[in-house]
Order: C-alpha cells, then sequence, then structure tokens
C-alpha cells in the first residue's frame, strides 16, 4: 500500500504549500469562468496564460493550468443548465437534460447533481491517474521508435474516427496538420522545411499562433455572425435533489466515471467523446429511454461525471508517455518544456514533487470547484449577462497579448491572424480543426521515430509488424478504420453523433 | 455545374488537394533520401501525394454526389473587422506601445458587432488597456513597451 501512499503524501504536501494552494484556486476559478463564458475554451485560455507561467515555479504553473482545464468542464454545465447554451464543447449533452430539469424548476438540483456527479468522477480519475502511471511508465521502458510511432499512429486514427462529420476530410485535416508540423528546421539534417525564408518560421509554427487562430479567432467570429438570442434564465430551486433523483444519479455517475476515465486516456479522445459516450449508454441502459431528453437525472449526472474523468485521466499518458492525447495536454507539454522539463516517462522518477503534487492538486481542485459552483452559482450567473459586445473585445485584445508575450514577436500575431481566416474557412466547409491540431502536435514525433525505426531496421518497414507491442498497436489502428468504413457501423456512428 | 462547384465538399477537396500539391512541390527542394536514411523530404512528400489524393476523391465525392451541401450562407463582416483589429494590433504594438495597440484593437473589433456607442468603445478600450498594462507590464514584468519610445 506504501506504493500508492507515500508518493501520494509527498504529492499533497507539495500541493497544499500557500503558494500551490493560490495557483490550484486561481487555475479553478479561471476555468470555472471561461466554461461559463461561451466562445471560449480551455485550449484558448491556456494558450493564452502561457506567459504568465514563465514567472512561476514549474510545478505551481502546472497546478494552475491543469485547474483551468477540469474547471472548465465543471463551468461549462452552468450554462448548459441554466440557459441551455454549452459554455464548453463537452457540455453540450448535458443542455438536453439539465435545461430540461431547469424548465421543470428542478435546476438547482440539476445543477448540484452535475457539480457532486462531477466532484466524485474526480476523485476516482485522481487515484486513478496515481495508480496507472506508474504502470504505464514501467510500460514505457519496452517502447522503442517502432512502438512509440504505432502508438502515435493509433492516437491519430481514433482522433479521426471521433471527429465529426464525414471520414475523409478528418483524415485530411489530420494529413494537413502532420505537413503544418513538420514546417521549420528539419532537425536531423539541419534542412529549412517550408519556412520561405522567413527566420521566424525556421522553429516551426507555434503551437500557439495556431491554437488562436483556428480556435479562438474563427470562433468569434462564427459565434457574432449567429447573433444568437439566449434562452430566458431558468429559476433556481432548492439545489438539494430529492431521494430519487440520488438514486438514480449515483449509478449513473459510476457508469459515465468508468466510461469517461476510459475514453480520457484514449488520443483524441477527451472530455467530448466522454460526455457523448456516458450519455448514449445511460439511454441503450435505461428502462424508459423516451425520459432522456426530458428531464432525466441521470442524462445530467452521466456525462458530467464522464467529462471530468475523461479530463482527468487524458492526463496519463502525457505524464508517463509524453504524448499529448488532445491540444490542452500539447499545451501543458508546452508549459512544461518552457522550464526544461522533457516529458516522458522520466519525469516521474527524476521530479516526483512535480508529477505527485500535481496529481494531488486535482483532487483538491476538485474540491474547490464543488465549492466555486455550487453556493457561489449566483456570481457565475450575473457574468452571463454581460453583453457579448463587451466580452469578445476583451477575449480578442487577451489573445493577441497572449500570442505576442510567447516569444515577444509580432510575427506570431500575424501568423495567428492567418490561422483565424483558414480555421473560418474549415468552419464553414465543414471540416473539424481538432484532427488537424493533433496531426500538428505528433508530427514532428512520428517522423523522428519513423526514421530511427528504419535506420534500425536498414530500411525494412517489417519492424513495424515484427515487434509485438507495435503490431498490436497497428492492428488495433487498422480495425478501427475499417470499422469506421464499414457502411452498418457508419450509419451507427452517425446516430451517435445526430443525438 | 456551378451549383456542384461550390458545395462545401467540394471546395474543401480543392483546398486540401491545394495543400498537398504545394507540399510535394516545395519539398522536391528537399533532399529524399532512402528509406534507411530518410531526408528531409521523404516525409513531406509522401503526405502531399496523400493529401493530394484525399483531397481529389473528396472533391470528386462532391461533385458526383446528387445532393451535398451547399456552402452555408456567410456574413464576412464580424471575420473581417476581427482581423482587422488583430492587424491593427501587430502594426501598433512595437512602434506606438501596448497602450495604442489595445485601444486600436478594440476600436476596430468592436465594429464587428452593432451596435456601435462611442462613449462604450472608449470605456471598453480604456479599461481593457488598463488592465492588459496592469496585469502583463506591471504585474507580470513581461517586456512590453508600454507608450512609444
Amino acid at each position: 500500500m506504501n506504493e500508492l501512499f507515500d508518493p501520494l503524501l509527498l504529492g499533497f504536501s507539495v500541493a497544499l504549500t500557500p503558494g500551490n494552494l493560490f495557483w490550484c484556486l486561481l487555475g479553478a476559478l479561471l476555468g470555472t469562468l471561461i466554461g461559463v463564458l461561451p466562445g471560449i475554451g480551455p485550449v484558448a485560455t491556456i494558450a493564452m496564460l502561457l506567459p504568465i507561467t514563465f514567472q512561476l515555479e514549474p510545478v505551481g504553473a502546472l497546478i494552475m493550468l491543469a485547474g483551468i482545464y477540469y474547471g472548465a468542464q465543471y463551468g461549462g454545465s452552468t450554462t448548459a443548465i441554466l440557459v441551455n447554451m454549452p459554455g464548453e464543447s463537452s457540455s453540450v449533452v448535458t443542455c438536453l437534460d439539465g435545461f430540461a430539469m431547469a424548465r421543470r424548476g428542478r435546476a438547482g438540483a440539476a445543477l448540484a447533481v452535475a457539480a457532486l456527479a462531477s466532484f466524485f468522477a474526480g476523485t476516482v480519475a485522481t487515484l486513478i491517474v496515481a495508480l496507472a502511471s506508474p504502470a504505464m511508465v514501467k510500460f514505457a521502458m519496452l517502447f522503442g521508435a517502432a512502438e512509440y510511432f504505432s502508438l502515435m499512429a493509433f492516437g491519430l486514427v481514433a482522433a479521426i474516427v471521433l471527429a465529426h462529420g464525414s471520414v475523409a476530410k478528418a483524415i485530411a485535416m489530420t494529413v494537413l496538420g502532420l505537413l503544418l508540423g513538420l514546417c521549420g528546421t528539419d532537425v536531423n539534417s539541419g534542412t529549412q522545411r517550408f519556412t520561405f525564408g522567413i527566420p521566424e518560421l525556421s522553429d516551426g509554427i507555434g503551437f500557439v499562433p495556431l491554437a488562436m487562430g483556428l480556435f479562438a479567432i474563427a470562433e468569434i467570429a462564427v459565434q457574432l455572425e449567429k447573433h444568437f438570442v439566449r434562452d430566458a434564465m431558468a429559476k433556481m430551486g432548492t439545489l438539494w435533489p430529492t431521494r430519487e433523483e440520488a438514486k438514480e444519479a449515483f449509478p449513473a455517475a459510476l457508469r459515465g466515471t468508468a466510461v469517461g476515465s476510459v475514453l480520457g486516456v484514449l488520443p483524441g479522445g477527451g472530455a467530448l467523446l466522454a460526455a457523448f459516450a456516458a450519455y448514449t449508454l445511460e439511454k441503450r441502459l435505461a428502462k424508459d429511454p423516451s425520459r432522456f431528453g426530458k428531464g432525466a437525472v441521470a442524462g445530467v449526472a452521466a456525462p458530467e461525471s464522464a467529462n471530468n474523468a475523461g479530463a482527468q485521466t487524458s492526463f496519463i499518458p502525457m505524464l508517463a508517455l509524453g504524448i499529448p492525447p488532445n491540444a490542452v495536454m500539447a499545451l501543458m507539454i508546452g508549459a512544461m518544456a518552457i522550464h526544461g522539463i522533457v516529458p516522458g516517462p522520466q519525469v516521474m522518477t527524476r521530479e516526483p514533487d512535480l508529477f505527485w503534487g500535481l496529481v494531488a492538486s486535482m483532487w483538491i481542485g476538485n474540491l474547490m470547484l464543488v465549492v466555486i459552483n455550487l453556493p457561489l452559482v449566483g456570481i457565475w450567473v450575473r457574468l452571463l449577462r454581460v453583453p457579448y459586445r463587451l466580452l469578445y473585445p476583451a477575449i480578442l485584445v487577451f489573445c493577441c497579448i497572449g500570442v505576442y508575450a510567447l516569444n515577444n514577436s509580432v510575427f506570431e500575431v500575424y501568423l495567428t491572424l492567418g490561422f483565424g481566416v483558414l480555421g473560418y474557412l474549415f468552419v464553414k466547409l465543414g471540416c473539424e480543426p481538432a484532427p488537424l491540431l493533433l496531426g500538428f502536435i505528433l508530427g514532428p514525433m512520428m517522423e523522428e521515430n519513423l526514421r530511427r525505426a528504419m535506420r534500425l531496421s536498414r530500411g525494412d518497414p517489417a519492424i513495424f509488424v515484427e515487434r509485438p507491442i507495435s503490431a498490436v498497436l497497428l492492428a488495433m489502428a487498422v480495425v478501427l478504420l475499417i470499422a469506421v468504413l464499414a457502411p452498418s457501423l457508419r450509419r451507427l456512428r452517425e446516430k451517435a453523433f445526430a443525438e | 455545374m456551378f451549383e456542384r462547384l461550390t458545395r462545401a465538399e467540394t471546395l474543401a477537396g480543392l483546398l486540401f488537394a491545394a495543400f498537398g500539391a504545394a507540399a510535394v512541390w516545395l519539398a522536391a527542394d528537399y533532399p529524399y533520401g532512402t528509406p534507411t536514411r530518410m531526408g528531409a523530404g521523404f516525409v513531406p512528400t509522401g503526405l502531399g501525394w496523400g493529401l493530394v489524393a484525399l483531397g481529389a476523391a473528396i472533391a470528386v465525392a462532391g461533385l458526383i454526389a446528387r445532393d451535398a451541401d451547399a456552402l452555408p450562407q456567410s456574413d464576412t463582416r464580424p471575420l473581417l473587422f476581427l482581423l482587422l483589429g488583430v492587424a491593427a494590433f501587430a502594426l501598433l504594438l512595437e512602434r506606438g506601445g501596448l497602450v495604442a495597440a489595445i485601444a486600436a484593437c478594440v476600436a476596430v473589433a468592436r465594429l464587428a458587432e452593432r451596435p456601435y456607442r462611442w462613449r462604450e468603445v472608449v470605456l471598453l478600450a480604456s479599461g481593457l488597456a488598463s488592465a492588459g498594462a496592469l496585469i502583463f507590464v506591471l504585474g507580470l514584468g513581461l517586456p512590453i513597451p508600454l507608450v512609444p519610445r
């Protein structure tokens, strides 16, 4: 038992120092704030705040950034329930039954169920991270270049399968992302690739300008175009769920936590998919599926626990393997790199303070979030009344400062502008940007491992199927790709996204 | 025919194919190498051809489909002013300082949404300029010029 508790104690001793508690609280508060506000997600916020983390200790920086990520999952549910508008994409599902509950005067109960289910899921998922990461690290020791390549290939396929809309477009977006990732100086030969002689591009395209352009600027433009009208805000009612509601919510939260924990680890998965999958599962299992969409408590508890569990467990591949399963984790790796920490299996042994401090802070942050979200919900609701015409210039200005401050480079601000145009085009053409971003992150790592594996095998590609772990990973990727292209499963996937 | 060309599907395919072709064309200048010793051009060329093929397939599928989604109606005015706002920020930052850059960015980007009330915009711009200066320059000590040097 000591193998689990000693490191966790060390973690708590790090996370409970006043400074780190403050960063945790600040992260949770900021996360809730952006979760409540529509039109800005965790990717853009974390990217915006990266310059702030220059000044912090690495532990404090990561604790704050992690708080923003799972805080956004809590905050997103508040707007979903009260005004039928997802503050965060992963809260889309919560709108269905959460707002229906609010209409029946049970808004308070829905908020309480969402917050408590999230807290339960956060607690379990923190334990899973603490237990699974050391095992994953041991597993990672068996990994060579071929295995890393195959794992990332599997991750890309998973991201393609999980993207909305046409599979062909998702594959194309991934390939485009891989190509964009290769921009800059080739590490092996020093050749400048796709730099057009621009010195600022010799280090590659920055992740922050790309993410800001595709997510923040394009998103604001689309929001402004919609001129959306908000639904009238529901009355809060009592915060306490009835006994029946609690009875229905608990098993749903259990299942949601399980689904979310598993899907969070998958590359390209994370919170959104977890919420969808958990909701669909509840609907299948329910005695009376027609209640879903009309205010079923399980329809709030399951997706909310799943998205929070998924947000937490997506730290496992990042911490143990150094491979980011989604864009937020890629930014976390960026934050670590600023402090000279190379993510990978060695972090846990070389920087136990950082690793276990971060894990312990996740649980503390989840506890803080229950307080931030339940008694203080009135404050967040008032924020929703701030008109968007005052909000979006603020978001835009902070994006600009964030991009510039990262490298003190005006060029990167222009780059953001360019990716804003591209992101807007992608929205109009029905291409989801998430696979592009994952391809962009994994591109250079995949090329490097591909080259290394091929050098080891003297140019024989059989190395990828001769090594057992690599072969299994590739087989899984192929099966997944065939499954999604097969007509019967394709219909099922379309149905799942339509729900 | 024109209706088929302007479908979202067709245009997306053409966009991808164009990116792929550009990658292949640019990567032709980089050493290709062998499978054992891959040069800088090996992977980009392969990916580029892949993107050309995918893009072509998507475009053809869009062209021959009996009914497909047309390009959604767009009002590009908001996007235009947002981009101009960012450009104003970038242009002014190192010449005019952070305060001027933020004020210009807000004044321009705010045109993306009506109603445009002068007093409100001035208040918003000065509020954001002071917040930005306080947090990033005075608080965090980032080396950004506040006013023209």
